[in-house]
């Protein structure tokens, strides 16, 4: 296989994000490596997408049809895609491995990539995307910097009875596929959700509204949100379906604590008592 | 309204509920078979609009215009039209994934490879020790001496490490 830009090359292979809503989603960043690879194997959600990337790389896969069967551990998917992305790096690199999203988020098989690829004497280049965090920041108008956000994936939160902030912004992710790790295409019962609604009551009061958002995949639509009550959570088992992320907005505001560092936070002097002065940062 | 629609295709009310009526409907459906005029126009206008940002812009301003060369349904045109879920889903008289549905609904593979969106990607592996990070590396290095594709020997490796 040829080798691209003169031969040299920083990585093996690549490992990039696609973004959300398709193309207009893609770094330059990312298009370059695509460039720079002699085959692209991707997961996107628009066929489309490949066909874009196929004007990048002569050589596109696409690893989904492959990878997914009913009633599976998700892990044999991942695995797949893995070993395919392996073994075309060591057939003819640089490769990328390229998915929806940004790779680092919810994207296990760029977690085992990277793991996996130094034992086979491959070197790997992690390159971000547009993440659906940040397209759900846009669609629920959240800003981290005000109150803060935690985040958690709905059943890791149930097995390990993650502690819960109230007054902090959360985002609970794959609540729809709560309960397993096998991938199914089958509707969930109510059921489904008596377990997490049980523990988010211990948090939030059951009239607490909730707004489950699924970003949108498509420039030409729009983001879906659903706002319901924490009680009647399990009523919208047909509405919770996997790609959905809930929202849960604070109870309150949490009181300020130190008050003296809060009166402290404007002063000039108080700023000049933690820096340098302006002579010493020249040196 | 779209014949799949009044079929209660979206009745479902659940991307996974209406993907396997699409399955089903699919073969029944006037408007979902291979090379039907609407299913061939959605694609057209789906690929472009991804790909064409002119296209999609005229969309934006002018949806009747933009599409009015296309044999589309009046639902179809109205929910490219709109990109408005919540529209969608009245038209569709269900969910709000009934939008997604809507817009893909005359192209299947499209709407197969947006689930893969649906399903976030996550799992945990357990910890590696020393003894089994000495037996990876070794095989490591024997599937690298392998000729041919080399796919089935990694699965194989990845397989006995959960």
């Amino acid at each position: 296989m040829s080798q691209k830009n003169g031969g040299y090359r920083d990585a093996d292979i690549y490992i990039v994000g696609l973004g959300i809503t398709g193309i207009e989603h893609m770094t330059r960043e990312t298009e370059a490596v695509c460039r720079r690879s002699n085959e692209v194997l991707a997961v996107a959600t628009h066929p489309s997408i490949l066909r874009y990337l196929n004007t990048l790389c002569p050589k596109v896969t696409d690893l989904y049809a492959p990878s997914y069967r009913e009633d599976e551990h998700r892990g044999k998917a991942y695995d797949t895609m893995t070993a395919n992305v392996i073994a075309a790096a060591l057939a003819h690199p640089p490769v990328t491995f390229a998915t929806y999203g940004h790779p680092m988020m919810y994207v296990f098989p760029s977690r085992q990539l990277r793991w996996l690829a130094p034992y086979f004497g491959l070197k790997v280049r992690t390159l971000p995307g547009i993440s659906s965090l940040d397209t759900m920041l846009c669609d629920l108008g959240v800003d981290p910097g005000a109150e803060g956000l935690q985040m958690y994936e709905a059943t890791d939160l149930l097995i390990r009875q993650r502690p819960l902030q109230p007054d902090v912004p959360c985002l609970i992710w794959q609540v729809g596929t709560v309960e397993s790790v096998l991938f199914s295409t089958a509707a969930s019962r109510p059921e489904r959700f008596w377990r997490i609604k049980e523990y988010l009551l211990r948090y939030y009061p059951a009239d607490h509204e909730l707004t489950a958002v699924h970003s949108s995949m498509h420039p030409l639509l729009e983001p879906t949100t659903t706002t319901f009550r924490l009680g009647e959570m399990e009523e919208h088992h047909l509405t919770l379906h996997q790609g959905l992320t809930v929202y849960i907005p604070p109870v309150g505001m949490r009181p300020t604590a130190d008050k003296e560092l809060a009166e402290r936070i404007s002063s000039v002097a108080h700023l000049e008592s933690v820096t340098q002065p302006h002579t010493a940062v020249r040196r | 309204m779209p014949m799949i629609l009044d079929a209660g295709v979206v009745m479902s009310a659940t991307v996974n509920g209406a993907m396997k009526a699409l399955r089903h409907h699919r073969h029944r459906s006037p408007l979902c078979q291979e090379g039907g005029m609407s299913r061939t126009a959605m694609n057209e206008i789906l690929d472009r609009s991804m790909l064409d940002e002119d296209f999609r812009r005229a969309i934006l301003a002018d949806p009747d215009g933009a599409l009015a060369g296309y044999d589309l349904t009046d639902a179809e045109r109205a929910a490219l039209g709109s990109r408005d879920a919540d529209e969608a889903t009245k038209l569709a008289g269900r969910s709000p994934v009934a939008a997604i549905i809507v817009v893909n609904i005359s192209n299947l593979n499209t709407f197969i490879t947006s689930i893969v969106y649906l399903e976030n990607l996550i799992a945990t592996r357990p910890d590696v020790d020393e003894r089994d990070k000495a037996r990876i590396r070794q095989r490591c290095e024997e599937i690298t001496q392998l000729d041919g594709d080399r796919t089935e020997p990694i699965k194989e490796l990845l397989a006995t490490m959960w």
